[in-house]
């Protein structure tokens, strides 16, 4: 089958395929971000790019619009089709020739504003042991001189020195260890000091021992806290010896090519041949890119990146270890180990130190993993009486409630609404996506202000810039309740497009009556979620001591605007915090802290999952909830007294 | 040994709605108890019977249905009075020829059918459209025009039609019925959004689209149940009186519509198809409902003496 | 009062020691709280933990058996006043009353028709559940002969039905094999039926004049030792029996002892339908047993329907049932519409496509009532499924062309299902509330 060369600019990337494979698989191999929510499955229409040289087979597909033209029925037949226009969609178009491609911005994933935590502002500070204990860890031994007397060998004297010193008993030493041994600590050595690192594992009686060095080992080595999220994928590098955060970067996760949600991505791994090792791959590239741009900037050997610690939910858990992940989605469901034991790097494929200890932070459910563990972990709301409620405002809307004694999980599938997803105009909070609205009603028209991240001109609209679209939009008369328009029908910023209402906001930035209707869904979805988990324990909301915000919206979020669409429960403002991404911050304190491991664990069997799926509370409390605020208005009465 | 009877004591009560001109008005709602608790609360009114009536004649009734009405079927105004003689407390036009793949009535025409009905029987009236939610919201202003000054109930608003029917309600002094697919938050909503609108809420009736017996009669019936406690507990958005659209639920169900023949082990089908429509309304009127709708004189007999028997 | 899973973990050791096979004391807790689980999977409780929810969890109202084990009649184990706080747990029994005062020839017959009587509702077969002989006559003889009939031609189980201790004592010297309900103990006679209760060990229904009386009556028959009670109040008349039913359910869920029991009603009006009307007040409300004297097929077929229907369980979510619906009447160039038979999903979806005034057909696919994301993401609305459907629901002898509408929210489903069925896929709006633009836009052209 003959190859044929694809060119994409402006990344200047070239990849060889077949005739079989599509622009989007040529995109995947050459590793460049494309939009494609529906994982190629031609119906999304995010995928479109440009043919600048060459011809292409276009699929024979009925849902073609105006901005595709329709092949002509003659050549359909042929199987042959020409595209009559430059724009095709990549999931759809085959290679006839050698090709010139281009990306149009709008299909690339634009570039990431890293999300990290905030600095503890207002979290409580949380307990690290004084000096770094990481899971891989150094130990000096000063062994005693050589004796021809003791029979003893090379390694069970370091044993037993190691015993003496640390009451340690390795279960395994690794052959890397042993061939360096034998190398060092000759008979006629004076210098009897060496340094062994070690590699425990949470949760499991495993001790390895992994490298032996001549000498105390006084240099510097690394550690990588990775948030293996579902849409982007944050890494900071740490120097484990004292502690030191050098660097944090955060870019997308590749597996976007293979579909937006986790939910897709699971049907792809069941679905496609090696769909599995694609995925994987994918995510395993992401962390490699991430280590490759932070060991660059940062001067160092990524051979020195000694220990990971990764928290993901447990699709990506599962994806980024190569774990078959279809019991994950289908009932009754199943992990394969909410613990999973530490591998190395080498086995995952991650391009650092082969042996290197790469950790996942344990999860408790099919939907609710590591992600959230190390989120709690760093949130310290295990350690008090009072009541916390944690909420995760990602795609899945995890959310956890407790206190010392108890807790309690749930995730209640809010979709990526809030992430921008499904919306036309809808995008991360990038450099100029509009994060504020201020819209005010005049006789004829409304007067729509905004505020844009870094004040570039307008991209789109993020989570918090959408929350406060639609509280602006109730407040100003434009919608109902339910998020009908409620404007007349001739006003000037009203349009019909494809049978649907859309209002113009700012430019040709707009928002229809279904995107409205989804921004709805996602926000009730979350607070039937929180109404739900107390309900469950028959509490009211007002037990609530403190809420923990985490995920995408950090301090761009509006509280106000987020309880005036009732997202987040009518509770004075001072019990709310903003933790940004505390997923990463939970997995660099397991990097450095043995206690902070152990509390994991500690979390994970303490945590109760319940499934919203089961009985009927969560599916009236969300209709409940379609409502702005809700059906209860009573639920919400700072906003009943500013109305008065 | 003496039993300590408990009994609850509520905050809140069903509004009360007065429908048609005195001295034919009737009075609904105002209850302070569970359905039939006399110990418990105020309950000052009866649940009373609207008779169906159609502007045309209806074609997929089954025989057992039209033969009580011979002669007079196409005939509202006739029709009506029959409906009366029978026995109703009230009757229901539905102007099932203004849906669009039917007759495709004018709202002029359905305004003057509603008009020469309430001129012949004097009694309170219930107007239905045809169900098509854009088509009645152009029917029912004109209906509501043509009634002016009658204290209708007219139907059905919904959360795609409401703004138009309340509106007119609110314009020419009728009653609505507020229709909301078998859910207590969308019921609830649909009541804010009208009353949002400056509609008085002792005008307003709740339809929850309810099930016929063995079609889903039970979760109209815990819908109801739930409606009325919430009224009893205060929820002002859910104190409306409840009307249930028994008959038209009924007699789409095998159990009504198969005859003697087609079905024999279950009876005969006179018996089943009166108990089907019958049990449906004691059961809903057990949940709380206030206004049944229903078709069989014979139900509508065996069902006021069942009331009345009670009090 | 029940108490909650919070609640109760406060009075657990909070160890998370996993020794009743739960994750965590809370997770047990909650089990405990929704009764999924006895108490003394946890070996360590402390004794005022234990005395105290021993005591939270003792059932408000006993469970009581009638009939011959396999084939018995259990009511009563209520736990609620409404179904939707919970449910309506043990199906009230239909009983129909015979006399022995009837011919004799016309006893066996009528017995041997009721008992066969059977409908088919949902795959199960139901018909009554006991048979209520009547010592009208007061001859212990006559009663002894019926029951002798009824025990050769039925294996129902039987409330017998006297005043009168020897005739009770003669009927269950042949019938107290099949475990009848003794029908009644009264002030007059509640030492000789409670022997006789106690001898053979029998449920025994107890009847007041009232519920003073009826309470008083109860306390003197457990000081004998009797524990199998159903309560008759004595009312005859609606809205009394109403009345005395809330009141034994109110004060049997405060644990008032005397009423923890289930209760049996009688609706034997001289008018057939409004005896039927009574039945289904008293089915709806809180009756252990409903005594009737209609044979009538299509009152049985009510009242069995009703009862099912109030009996089911609220907790499962609302479905409609998977089979195509017309909107209109389609023709056979008519738009064919997939969704999922989650109710309230069905109902957006047919109601937005009649507002289109486009006639076509509805086919719900059967995704245990979730609604359409919900199901694609628990792998219950799949490509196989829908080609199913398309197969064996009939829909490809209803239209001539072959393409299907799938909802907008599983686009990602259209390549497979095209693959799978043969049917060219359209993808529909993502909400239902586009489908009239959608079929405008795309079909009517
Ligand atoms: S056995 Fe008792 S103490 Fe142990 S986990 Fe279960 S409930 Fe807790
Ligand atoms: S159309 Fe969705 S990825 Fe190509």
């Amino acid at each position: 089958m003959p190859l044929f060369k694809i060119l994409f600019l402006p990344d200047k990337k070239q990849v060889s395929i077949s005739e079989k494979e599509n622009l989007l698989q040529a995109a995947r191999a050459a590793k460049i971000p494309l939009k494609a929510s529906c994982a190629g499955a031609g119906v999304c229409r995010t995928c479109q790019v440009k043919v600048k040289k060459g011809t292409v087979r276009i699929e024979p597909d009925e849902h073609q619009d105006a901005s595709i033209k329709q092949p002509d029925k003659a050549k359909e037949k042929s199987g042959l089709n020409k595209a009559t226009t430059p724009y095709v969609l990549a999931c759809q178009a085959f290679p006839l020739s050698d090709l010139t491609i281009e990306i149009p911005e709008a299909t690339r994933l634009t570039k990431l504003q890293v999300l990290t935590y905030d600095s503890a502002e207002n979290l409580k500070a949380c307990p690290l042991s004084v000096s770094p204990s990481p899971h891989y860890y150094p130990v000096y031994l000063s062994l005693p001189p050589f004796s021809s007397t003791a029979t003893k060998d090379k390694l069970s004297s370091l044993l037993v020195a190691l015993k003496q010193k640390t009451s340690l008993v390795p279960t395994r030493v690794s052959l890397k260890a042993l061939q360096s041994l034998a190398k060092i600590l000759r008979p006629n050595d004076k210098d009897r000091e060496i340094t062994v690192f070690l590699t425990e594992d949470t949760g499991y009686p495993a001790l390895s021992l992994e490298e032996i060095i001549p000498g105390h080992f006084k240099e510097k080595y690394y550690g990588l806290a990775v948030d293996l999220g579902t849409t982007t994928v944050v890494a900071e590098l740490l120097e484990l010896t004292k502690g030191i955060s050098l660097a944090v970067k955060g870019i997308y996760n590749q597996q976007l090519l293979y579909g937006e949600d986790v939910i897709s991505r699971l049907i792809y791994a069941q679905e496609n041949e090696n769909g599995l090792s694609y995925l994987q791959e994918a995510i395993v590239d992401t962390v490699n890119t991430l280590i490759k741009e932070l060991t660059i900037s940062n001067q160092i050997s990524s051979s020195e990146i000694k220990a990971v610690v990764c928290a993901g939910n447990p699709t990506m858990t599962h994806l980024f270890l190569g774990l078959d992940p279809v019991d994950l989605r289908l009932k009754p469901y199943t992990v394969a180990a909410h613990n999973p034991p530490a591998v190395q790097a080498q086995e995952v494929g991650l391009e650092i130190y082969p042996q290197a200890a790469i950790k996942c932070v344990p999860g408790i459910a099919n939907y609710l993993g590591g992600d959230v563990i190390a989120g709690i972990v760093a949130s310290n709301m295990t350690e008090g009486d009072e009541l916390t409620l944690f909420i995760d405002v990602g795609t899945n809307g995890e959310m956890v409630l407790g206190n010392k004694e108890w807790l309690i999980a749930c995730s209640c599938s809010a979709g990526p609404a809030f992430e921008g997803s499904g919306l036309k105009y809808g995008v991360l909070a990038i450099p100029g996506a509009i994060d504020r609205f201020k819209i005010t009603s005049t006789s004829t028209d409304l007067e729509v202000e905004y505020t844009t991240v870094d004040h570039l001109p307008p991209k789109g609209i993020c989570g918090s810039g959408l929350i406060s679209c639609l509280a602006n939009l109730y407040r100003s008369g434009v919608i109902d309740r339910r998020g009908k328009f409620i404007l007349a029908p001739d006003h000037p910023r009203l349009r019909i497009l494809n049978g649907e209402k859309e209002l113009v906001l700012v430019e040709d930035i707009t928002i229809s009556e279904s995107e409205i209707n989804n921004l709805i869904r996602a926000k009730a979805a979350i607070f039937a979620g929180i109404r739900s988990i107390l309900q469950f324990l028959n509490l009211s909301l007002e037990v609530i001591d403190s809420l923990i915000l985490a995920g995408g919206f950090g301090r761009y979020l509006n509280l106000k605007e987020a309880v005036a669409i009732g997202m987040l429960p009518d509770l004075p403002p001072q019990k709310y915090a903003y933790a940004g991404n505390i997923a990463l911050k939970g997995a660099k304190m397991m990097l450095l802290s043995a206690e902070a491991r152990k509390k994991t664990l500690e979390i994970a069997h303490k945590m109760i999952y319940l499934d919203l799926s089961e009985g009927n509370t969560f599916t009236e409390e969300f209709l409940a909830a379609l409502f702005i605020p809700h059906t209860n208005l009573n639920l919400f009465p700072s906003l009943i007294k500013d109305k008065k | 040994m003496p039993v300590k009877i408990i009994r609850e004591n509520w905050s809140g009560k069903v509004n009360t709605t007065s429908l048609g001109v005195e001295p034919k008005a009737i009075k609904i709602g105002g209850e302070g108890a569970l359905p039939f608790l006399y110990f418990e609360g105020e309950i000052p009114y009866r649940p009373v019977v609207a008779c169906e009536v159609w502007d045309e004649k209806p074609n997929d009734w089954p025989d057992l249905l039209t033969a009580p009405f011979a002669g007079v079927l196409g005939d509202p105004v006739a029709w009506a009075k029959k409906c009366l003689a029978y026995g109703a407390d009230l009757i229901c036009l539905r102007l099932a020829g203004a849906h669009p793949e039917t007759k495709n009535k004018s709202p002029q025409e359905c305004a003057l059918v509603a008009q020469r009905v309430y001129a012949a029987i004097n009694t309170p009236l219930i107007v239905v459209g045809c169900g098509e939610d854009a088509k009645d919201a152009a029917v029912l202003p004109a209906v509501a025009k043509a009634l002016t000054g009658k204290y209708c109930l007219l139907g059905w608003a919904t959360a795609e039609n409401y703004q138009t029917i309340t509106t007119a309600c609110d314009i020419y002094g009728h009653s609505l019925i507020a229709s909301s697919p078998l859910d207590i938050s969308l019921a609830k909503q649909l009541n804010i959004l009208i009353t949002e609108m400056g509609f008085n809420p002792g005008s307003v009736i709740i339809d929850p689209l309810v099930g016929a017996l063995g079609y889903g009669l039970e979760y109209a019936y815990s819908i109801m149940e739930r409606i009325r406690l919430s009224a009893l507990t205060g929820d002002k958005m859910l104190a409306m009186p409840i009307i249930c659209f028994v008959g038209q639920e009924t007699w789409k169900t095998k159990e009504a519509t198969s005859t003697s023949l087609e079905c024999p082990t279950w009876g005969e089908q006179a018996r089943r198809a009166i108990l089907w429509e019958l049990l449906t309304a004691v059961t809903l009127t057990q949940a709380g409902g206030t206004i049944m709708v229903m078709r069989h004189p014979e139900t509508v007999s065996h069902f006021l003496a069942h009331l009345l028997q009670g009090r | 009062m029940a108490l909650t899973g919070l609640e109760i973990f406060k009075q657990l050791p909070q160890t998370n020691c996993k020794d009743c096979a739960f994750p965590t004391c809370l997770a047990f807790a909650v089990a405990l709280a929704s009764s999924k689980v006895a108490l003394e999977k946890c070996p360590h409780l402390s004794d005022n933990a234990r005395a105290m929810l021993t005591s939270a969890f003792a059932p408000p109202m006993a469970l009581i058996k009638i009939g011959p084990s396999g084939q018995e009649l259990a009511i009563g184990s209520e736990t609620v006043l409404f179904r939707h706080e919970k449910r309506f747990e043990h199906t009230p029994g239909l009983a129909v009353l015979i006399k022995d005062t009837l011919p004799v020839t016309e006893i066996a017959p009528k017995i041997s028709y009721l008992s066969s009587i059977a409908f088919e509702r949902l795959g199960e077969n139901y018909g009554l559940d006991l048979l209520a002989l009547e010592n009208c006559s007061g001859e212990p003889d006559n009663f002894k002969k019926m029951v002798a009939v009824a025990l050769e031609k039925s294996n129902l189980p039987f409330i017998l039905m006297s005043e009168n201790p020897k005739a009770m004592a003669a009927a269950l010297s042949v019938a107290a094999q099949r475990k009848p309900l003794i029908y009644s103990a009264q002030s007059t006679n509640y030492q000789e039926m409670t022997g006789l209760a106690q001898k053979y060990n029998l449920p025994l229904a107890v009847k007041g004049t009232g519920l003073d009386d009826l309470a008083t009556l109860v306390e003197k028959i457990t000081a004998l030792g009797h524990e199998q009670l159903v309560l008759d109040s004595g009312a005859r008349e609606t809205n009394q029996v109403l009345f005395d039913q809330t009141q034994i359910r109110r004060l049997a869920l405060m644990r008032f002892k005397p009423f923890g029991y289930p209760t049996i009603t009688f609706a034997l009006d001289s008018d057939p339908i409004q005896s039927i009307v009574k039945a289904g007040i008293f089915l709806i409300k809180y009756a252990g047993i409903v005594v009737l004297t209609s044979d009538n097929p299509a009152d049985l077929l009510s009242l069995i329907t009703l009862r099912l229907n109030i009996y089911s369980d609220p907790q499962k979510p609302m479905t409609v049932e998977s089979k195509i619906y017309s909107v209109g009447s389609p023709g056979k160039d008519a738009p064919v519409v997939i969704t999922t038979n989650f109710s309230l999903t069905y109902y957006c979806v047919a109601n937005d496509f009649e507002a289109s005034r486009i006639p076509g057909y509805i086919i719900p696919v059967d995704t245990d009532g979730a609604s359409v994301l919900t199901s694609w993401a628990a792998g219950k609305l799949t490509a196989e499924k829908i080609s199913k459907v398309l197969q064996n629901s009939g829909i490809a002898e209803l239209v001539t062309h072959r393409k299907v509408i799938i909802p907008g929210g599983v686009a990602m489903l259209s390549k497979r299902l095209t693959e799978l069925s043969g049917w060219e896929v359209l993808v529909g709006p993502r909400e239902s509330s586009g489908i009239p633009s959608f079929l405008k836009r795309e079909w009517v052209t």
